[in-house]
């Protein structure tokens, strides 16, 4: 046990680390570096889950990475992932094929405030790969419209071609019960439509501040600016809320990686409201 | 087309004294576009300046051998340039309607005469200006910092 | 619970009780010039005569003028690695056709008793105890090593050099979380241990160990002993508002000071014993059939702990000493409602430049004090 001499691993008792088999059903190419997996359980018991939260997907000897699932909350039965390619473990998962399985734990997390927005204006704003946890908030909403008050999505990419779910955007654009607003941050040729950072978006869209709920969702430095932008628009702090990303190992609050600050974002996050960590967002390397 | 009615949505206007407003309402008229047409081109002189109603302007650079690239678009509401207000008064990029788009125009010319005149007027325009200028630089920074791209 | 005064002799006993209960003792004993825990077969194996030197970067072992049992303050080691091993294999993943199988292990049971736990590590495994077991979350290892462990405390007759559990409100009086203390009285003519039971289970070992019953006298010795440890600290720590102080000072220019010195070498960590991060590695067998995944220390001064797609959120040293001090003395709190820190001293002792956190504490107060 404790010898110098020995050096053997101990054994653990593991439960809460023990991944699910699924099997990939389809998968999508978004863009040249972003796949979205469909998946289902081995066991057939559907993953239920909070537009929010997220899974931890481990490929078969490389790793276990935290990835938000994408998908309708109301059909749990398939999985739905959207990985971008940014290191081992995903470079692998978009490099899935049908029938492959993968290991799948959660979900975890606190989500995004839907109930919260019940009732009142909802205002969406997504930059990049940050548009994929904020989908099911979409979906679920739009499944029972008539519970909200203005809905607003506000997405903003790097160009046309890294544009994620362009299918879902058209049929979201032509609903008349809410407003889409997509930027890009450079053009191409052939592009006519808004060029420029989502923060210039933000002043076409219509919602009372005072009974609003903002979701924001994407790099730090575009969360930051928004929510600026928002508190210009009279939106207070506590009603803006951001999804925070740090490393995650086991997404049970014991490993320690994820904490930023007080919070163990596996946990106590990743969806924080600004109010709560706007301080801590404006110091670097916290 | 009735001013007063843009006054809530434009920040330029939105600052102007009555007076002043008046005198902006004397020097503007409507301009009509169809998407694809040409407002100005890079280089011109910059004797008119814009503000949007409906449609969407586009900014481009163009380059030989390469197709135009938009840097930034305007939308309801936004002043379309402000080379117009700083010498030479030449515009830096082309502007081109990506809708039907139905604009504003003022007399670049008689409003840096009138400012030239009037202190007062000069300085509520260089503020508006000189803040709109600050907020495209920082949202220009904010693109240059390529945020989407894989690390 | 009752007490019973034990004579040196009849310390043999204490090991045969705890092996006939069915335990395997862990305790101190003497290794590569230290005083480390490890498997002890009976009183022999203790580092009996043998006292540390500690200070800043720096422990040595020297020998006491006496034959004291447990003479010492505490070495590298913690009880932590036996209640959370530094590597623990987690899931066993099987590649058959396609199809993935997984498999968790199974943690042995083993009956561990504990000899030689002083205050500040009874602190600390309550500590951590609340990390592993009372935070929603239950780790199934930790609480499969930590269910059958019988402890046997000690109160301390030395203070290290650079203790500072007094500050901490952490000892060095054993006050509970324990099923034995005893506090040895060592002086010419007499070598004899007071115990005294915390539990039931505490009680049926004492009952088998000859000895005779406490007298005022005994208290009174003890009482004087745990005073004189208290008041000879090597360290002291004001803690008064310190998890307000620390962060509300967030760019203070020590934190860069102090990464000036330190080397990121991650020693501090691994010393101290309520440190819990950890990291999943994952092996594959070569012909890519089976794969494990297993639990390993990890450290928040490592240049990867932080990283996010490939990138280092924290990449400056003054950036991840920031984080563990912080963590360690401040938003603890907020975690786990108590502070991280239990004044063991090993952090400093361990570290090679011998930064002390009791000293960076006192000069981001000091620094403040003087702006008025």
């Amino acid at each position: 046990m404790t010898s110098a001499a020995r050096s053997e691993p101990a054994l653990g008792a593991a439960e809460a680390m023990l991944p699910r088999p699924f099997r990939v059903i389809s998968t999508h190419s978004e863009t040249q570096d972003t796949v979205t997996l469909e998946l289902e359980p081995e066991d057939g018991a559907a993953l239920s889950f909070l537009p929010g939260q997220f899974t931890m997907f481990y490929v078969f000897g490389i790793g276990e990475v935290p990835i938000s699932i994408s998908g309708d909350p109301l059909s749990p039965g398939t999985l739905v992932h959207t990985v971008r390619s940014v290191g081992a473990v995903t470079a692998a998962a978009v490099g899935l094929s049908v029938g492959d399985q993968v290991g799948i734990r959660g979900p975890y997390g606190v989500g995004w405030p839907v109930g919260a927005a019940e009732g009142k204006d909802l205002v969406v704003v997504a930059g990049g790969i940050g548009l994929a946890p904020l989908r099911p908030v979409v979906l679920d909403v739009l499944a029972r419209r008539d519970r909200f008050g203005v809905v607003s999505v506000v997405y903003g990419s790097r160009s046309p071609g890294d544009l994620l779910f362009e299918e879902d955007l058209h049929s979201w654009r032509s609903r008349f019960d809410m407003e889409v607003e997509v930027t890009v941050d450079r053009a191409n040729d052939s592009w006519l439509g808004d060029v420029g950072v989502v923060t210039g978006l933000l002043p076409r869209i219509a919602f009372d501040p005072t009974k609003t709920v903002a979701m924001l969702c994407g790099p730090e430095i575009m969360m930051k600016v928004v929510a600026s932008e928002l508190a210009l628009r009279a939106m207070s702090p506590e009603s803006v809320y951001v999804s925070v990303e740090r490393n995650m190992k086991c997404a049970i609050g014991f490993c320690g990686h994820c904490q930023f600050g007080p919070d163990f974002l596996c946990r106590d996050g990743p969806v924080l409201p600004y109010a709560q960590v706007a301080d801590r967002l404006r110091v670097p390397e916290l | 087309m009735n001013l007063q009615s843009l006054r809530e949505s434009s920040e330029l206007l939105k600052r102007l004294t009555n007076t002043e407003f008046d005198l902006f309402e004397s020097l503007s008229s409507e301009a009509h576009l169809v998407s694809g047409e040409i407002l100005f081109e890079e280089g011109g002189a910059a004797d008119a300046f814009y503000i949007v109603v409906k449609g969407k302007i586009g900014l481009e650079l163009t380059s030989p051998g390469r197709s135009p690239m938009a840097i930034q678009t305007l939308g309801p509401g936004e002043l379309v340039g402000v080379s117009w207000f700083f010498p030479p008064f030449r515009w830096n990029w082309r502007a081109r309607a990506f809708e039907d788009t139905t604009l504003i125009a003022f007399d670049a010319g008689e409003v840096r005469r009138q400012c030239g005149v009037n202190r007062d007027l000069a300085l509520d325009v260089l503020g508006v200006v000189a803040e709109e200028t600050a907020r495209r630089l920082h949202r220009t920074r904010i693109q240059l910092l390529d945020l989407y791209r894989s690390s | 619970m009752s007490q019973r005064v034990v004579h040196r002799e009849n310390m043999g006993h204490l090991f045969d009780a705890l092996a006939q209960e069915g335990y395997t003792i862990v305790g101190p004993r003497v290794r590569d010039h230290a005083i480390v825990y490890d498997e002890l077969d009976g009183v022999n194996d203790l580092p009996i005569g043998w006292t540390d030197e500690q200070d800043g970067g720096h422990y040595r072992l020297r020998r006491r003028d006496d034959e004291a049992l447990f003479g010492y303050a505490v070495g590298q080691h913690s009880w932590k690695k036996v209640l959370y091993p530094p590597r623990t294999t987690l899931i066993q993943v099987t590649k058959a056709n396609g199809s993935l199988q997984f498999a968790q292990t199974e943690a042995p049971e083993t009956r561990y008793a504990f000899l030689g736990v002083r205050a500040c590590e009874l602190a600390a495994i309550a500590i951590q105890d609340r990390v592993f077991l009372g935070s929603g979350q239950v780790d199934r290892t930790y609480e499969t090593a930590r269910r059958d462990v019988f402890t046997v405390a000690i109160n301390c007759m030395v203070a290290g050099g650079t203790c500072f559990c007094v500050s901490m409100e952490t000892g060095p009086r054993c006050t509970s979380g324990y099923d034995l203390v005893l506090t040895e009285i060592i002086d010419v003519g007499i070598h004899e241990f007071v115990f005294e039971a915390g539990s039931e289970s505490g009680q049926r070992v004492l009952s088998m160990l000859p000895g005779r019953e406490a007298t005022d006298a005994d208290a009174t010795t003890v009482d004087r002993i745990v005073e004189k440890t208290a008041s000879s600290m090597g360290r002291t720590m004001e803690t008064e508002g310190i998890k307000e102080l620390l962060l509300a000072n967030l760019e203070h220019p020590r934190w860069e000071e102090v990464a000036h010195r330190c080397l990121a070498c991650t020693n501090c960590t691994l010393v101290c014993p309520t440190c819990f991060c950890s990291t999943t590695e994952d092996t594959v067998t070569l012909d890519g059939v089976s794969a494990t995944r297993s639990r390993r220390w990890d450290s928040c001064f490592t240049m990867d702990f932080s990283g996010l797609h490939g990138v280092p959120v924290r990449s400056t040293t003054k950036s991840r000493y920031r984080q563990w001090m912080t963590h360690k003395l401040a938003t603890w709190f907020d975690q786990f409602g108590s502070s991280g820190c239990v004044g063991c001293g090993r952090c400093i002792t361990w570290c090679p430049v011998g930064i002390d956190i009791t000293e960076e504490v006192a000069a981001i107060r000091a620094s403040l004090e003087t702006v008025t």
